[in-house]
């Protein structure tokens, strides 16, 4: 075994002219999570394409698992497993079926298929449901079946694509568990999020993205660090917004603009007792304030220096997504969702 | 944890895989839905057209009855092809192909699964509208080893299309529009042949685009597999036909192949 | 707001939306102008010399009713989609009446319908269709195609509220149709079917609709195949519009 599970140096791909991914390159520890955190259209995925042999890159060096990813793809692909955004699964199928055809298709003989299957639904909490047709599941339970169906042989290299985007708390806790219990048994993984909370509670190590780029790289609390642990959001009615902006920015260079929100980021808690004390000198009235984790905007707007214009949209999007896939007993037709955005 | 021993080379794991695919692809259409078209649509056109048909051209002395069942073979090895070309796209959309790609899965074990599966659905339809027309007066009157042919020609036919539609299918990942694009030029390419009418039935400056569209000499010949005296002239004309078709659209099927995501 | 008020608000919605979508509005515009040429230069020379009128006189009021009542399958995809979507189920708690949602969908179709009338018979027009009846048949003649229409429309809802997927919401009306039309007078007058199936041949709903366009177009009777339409129609409105609300509304 070698000491890195995945190697990425220099990698380079870009679609139509339009570079996604620029000189990107990190390491994944054998045997560690590492997170990669990045807002959507940030690269994320195409890093996860060129990584598990769909794409190829247009430059730079991929190992996974010691073996080239141009060079050998044959040899990665028996290496890895790979949960993407979307369940890739066959609606029609049970989930029974879905990973015994899995199981088949890895050339396992019916018997032990069939074991494997059974031993797969029983571990990811999917037995009551094992023949039902796939069409059936809820958003959590394709999330499950899609893990479980790229389990079904084993495998050293792990991605996991966004494997809790549109899930409901629950179903995200129980997830997070399977995964945790994947690394405990000795695989690299590399998962994406757009959700600071979820790599910093699974990841051992996270490198942020921006527009193809590392922006940022270590442990989830060197990456707190930076951004300063904590903000400071302020409510502020509308007269008063303007003169409360500018008083602000004499405190600190960073303030963003929520609605009728205020963020600074702070130190120190007691930061918060100086910005009261600031406002109030200046006779501004203001509805709240209260000190909060960093949400995933404003690690960008503290690493990047400019709001992340595109979060909101594509939290609207992801959102989209999490109907298709979220609501228990929705099905995820793209049909669906593509005529409601329609009218 | 361990690694899998094998990787996807080798011609045991491309018939092996290959099976496993087809044989998933026959599920999607073992629905109770499927069957009930398998055996509806038959009856619906052959005696659908012979009722609208039969008694204008009995006037005109041609045999309705025999003259038909062919046409329907060929229309619906077209609604194979079609169908397959819309589940190539849903594979595309759901990403069950992308699951396949990273997968050791012997990339020819996709194509090979998708072959098998459109050649049995293709040869359970020619053997079902055989004996549908059979009630209508249709025979196989040039024996079995022309109605082997029949049969033969047929799938291959079916085949041919079914690499153009998923060249199509794989490229487009939208289902419904497939289903909708592939219906258009399927629909003018069997009416503007010698499915329903023979081609001295068409105005006279038409006849000639008639008789030599690919549709008309592959159901000429199918006729004439099916006629007493089976003309080999006719049957060479198609068995290039669709070698053309199938090279042409073969080689489309596989570049969209190499490129689809 | 009156039942009337939103259900057109509804119409225009879906209207909207028909006119907005190219791939709609080809299906259904597109899709009979090619249906009616085809069927020309492949019918045209056989049935020619087995009727008095022209083959267009008979095979555009033909086309008309066909696109209409295959069109229907678009109308139960729409009204399926509409279900699954939740749009129904918003509308549902909003305080409007539970039937305005069905008039609406109605009310668009019947928009695209006498569109697709129109530029069926337009097209005709170049290729030698007239009306010979005059001007207030040529109203008539859009007026039956319309009430020839609302039978498949409660059928269309009925299928979309009942079937699994907008699959098999199309296929579940497209197949029947087609029979349909085989099976009527559209394409071939009623002579040119055998002596026993044609009692069954006369009374298909678009045989009657189909004679009554032919007597407001080229000319012949056309009372009693206005009641025999009016009849479907009726049987329609009684038998699958209250199946299909009661699905709706499920």
């Amino acid at each position: 075994m070698t000491q890195w599970g995945i190697e990425v140096e220099h990698l380079r791909k870009e679609f139509d002219g339009k570079p996604a991914v620029r000189d990107v390159s990190f390491t994944v520890g054998a045997g560690t999570l590492l997170g990669l955190l990045g807002p959507n259209g940030s690269g994320k995925t195409t890093i996860i394409n060129c990584l598990t042999t769909v794409l190829t890159p247009d430059g730079g060096r991929l190992l996974v698992d010691g073996c080239d990813v141009t060079g050998a793809p044959e040899q990665v692909r028996a290496r890895i497993a790979v949960t993407g955004q979307f369940a890739a699964l066959d609606e029609v199928l049970s989930g029974r079926d879905n990973l015994m055809l899995f199981g088949r298709l890895l050339r396992l003989p019916k018997r032990q298929a069939r074991q494997r299957a059974d031993e797969l639904l029983d571990r990811f909490a999917l037995g009551d449901a094992a023949d039902k047709p796939v069409k059936a599941y809820s958003g959590g339970m394709r999330r499950r079946l899609d893990l479980a169906a790229s389990l079904v042989v084993p495998r050293p290299v792990v991605f996991l694509d966004e494997p809790t985007t549109g899930l409901d708390p629950r179903s995200r806790e129980e997830l997070w568990q399977t995964i945790r219990q994947l690394r405990d048994d000795g695989a690299t993984i590399l998962l994406t999020s757009q959700y600071l909370e979820e790599v910093d509670r699974l990841a051992d190590r996270v490198v942020v993205i921006d527009a193809g780029r590392v922006i940022a790289e270590g442990t989830g609390d060197e990456l707190k660090g930076r951004v300063g642990g904590q903000v400071c959001e302020v409510t502020v009615p509308e007269p008063n917004r303007a003169a409360a902006r500018e008083a602000l920015r004499a405190f600190s260079g960073e303030v963003a603009e929520h609605g009728e929100h205020l963020v600074v980021p702070v130190s120190r808690p007691a930061q918060l007792v100086e910005i009261v004390r600031l406002l109030d000198d200046r006779g501004i009235e203001i509805d709240d304030a209260a000190l909060r984790k960093p949400t995933l905007d404003e690690v960008f707007f503290a690493l990047t220096g400019r709001a992340d214009e595109t979060a909101d949209g594509d939290e609207r999007a992801a959102d989209g997504d999490a109907g298709t896939t979220g609501r228990d007993g929705e099905r995820p037709a793209g049909a669906v969702p593509a005529e409601g955005a329609r009218s | 944890m361990t690694a899998a021993a094998g990787t996807e080379a080798g011609l045991g794991n491309l018939v092996a895989q290959g099976a496993v695919l087809a044989g998933r692809n026959l599920r999607h259409r073992a629905t109770v839905e499927m069957a009930v078209m398998f055996v509806v649509f038959p009856l619906i056109f052959v005696f659908g057209f012979l009722l609208l048909f039969g008694r204008l051209f009995d006037a005109r002395g041609l045999d309705y009855g025999q003259f038909l069942p062919p046409a329907i073979v060929a229309q619906w090895m077209f609604t194979v092809a079609n169908t397959s070309g819309a589940a190539s796209a849903a594979d595309r959309a759901s990403g069950m192909y992308r699951r396949c790609l990273v997968m050791p899965v012997n990339r020819g074990a996709i194509a090979l699964g998708r072959i098998a599966s459109e050649a049995v659905g293709a040869f359970v339809a020619v053997v079902v509208i055989s004996l549908t027309g059979h009630l209508a007066g249709f025979r196989f009157h040039g024996g079995v080893l022309a109605a082997c042919g029949f049969v033969a020609l047929a799938v291959a036919f079916a085949l041919a299309l079914t690499a153009g539609t998923t060249a199509v299918g794989l490229s487009s990942g939208d289902p419904a529009a497939v289903a909708t694009l592939l219906n258009l030029p399927y629909l003018a390419l069997i009416m503007l042949s010698t499915a329903f009418v023979p081609a001295d039935a068409f105005p006279g400056w038409l006849e000639p685009v008639i008789r030599n569209s690919p549709v008309s000499v592959v159901i000429d010949a199918l006729r004439s597999l099916a006629s007493a005296s089976p003309s080999w002239v006719e049957v060479r004309g198609a068995v290039v036909w669709v070698a053309v078709l199938a090279v042409v659209f073969g080689v489309a099927a596989s570049r969209v192949f190499r490129r689809a995501r | 707001m009156s039942v009337a008020a939103e259900a057109a608000l509804l119409a225009g919605r879906n209207t909207r939306r028909f006119l907005r979508s190219p791939q709609l509005l080809g299906d259904a515009v597109a899709f009979p102008l090619i249906l009616l040429l085809l069927m020309l230069v492949m019918f045209g020379e056989v049935v020619a010399g087995s009727t008095e009128e022209p083959y267009i006189a008979r095979l555009a009021p033909g086309i008309v009713l066909f696109s209409v009542a295959y069109s229907s399958a678009g109308t139960a995809v729409a009204h399926h989609l509409d279900l699954r979507g939740g749009l129904h189920g918003r509308l549902r708690t909003m305080p409007i009446s539970p039937v305005s949602p069905l008039l609406g969908r109605i009310g668009g179709d019947l928009v695209k319908f006498t569109l697709v009338t129109v530029v069926t018979v337009a097209v005709g027009y170049l290729l030698g269709f007239r009306f010979r009846q005059g001007a207030p048949a040529a109203l008539g003649f859009l007026l039956v195609a319309l009430l020839f229409a609302v039978i498949f429309l409660w059928a269309a809802l009925l299928v979309g509220a009942s079937v699994g997927s907008a699959e098999s919401a199309n296929t579940a009306l497209t197949t029947p149709v087609t029979l349909l039309l085989l099976l009527s007078t559209c394409l071939v007058p009623l002579s040119a079917f055998p002596d026993w199936a044609q009692p069954v041949i006369r009374l298909n709903p678009l045989s009657t609709a189909h004679s009554a366009l032919l007597g407001l177009s080229w000319g012949g009777p056309v009372l009693t195949p206005v009641l025999q339409t009016l009849a479907w129609a009726a049987v329609s409105t009684v038998v699958l519009a209250p199946l299909a609300l009661r699905r709706s509304m499920r």
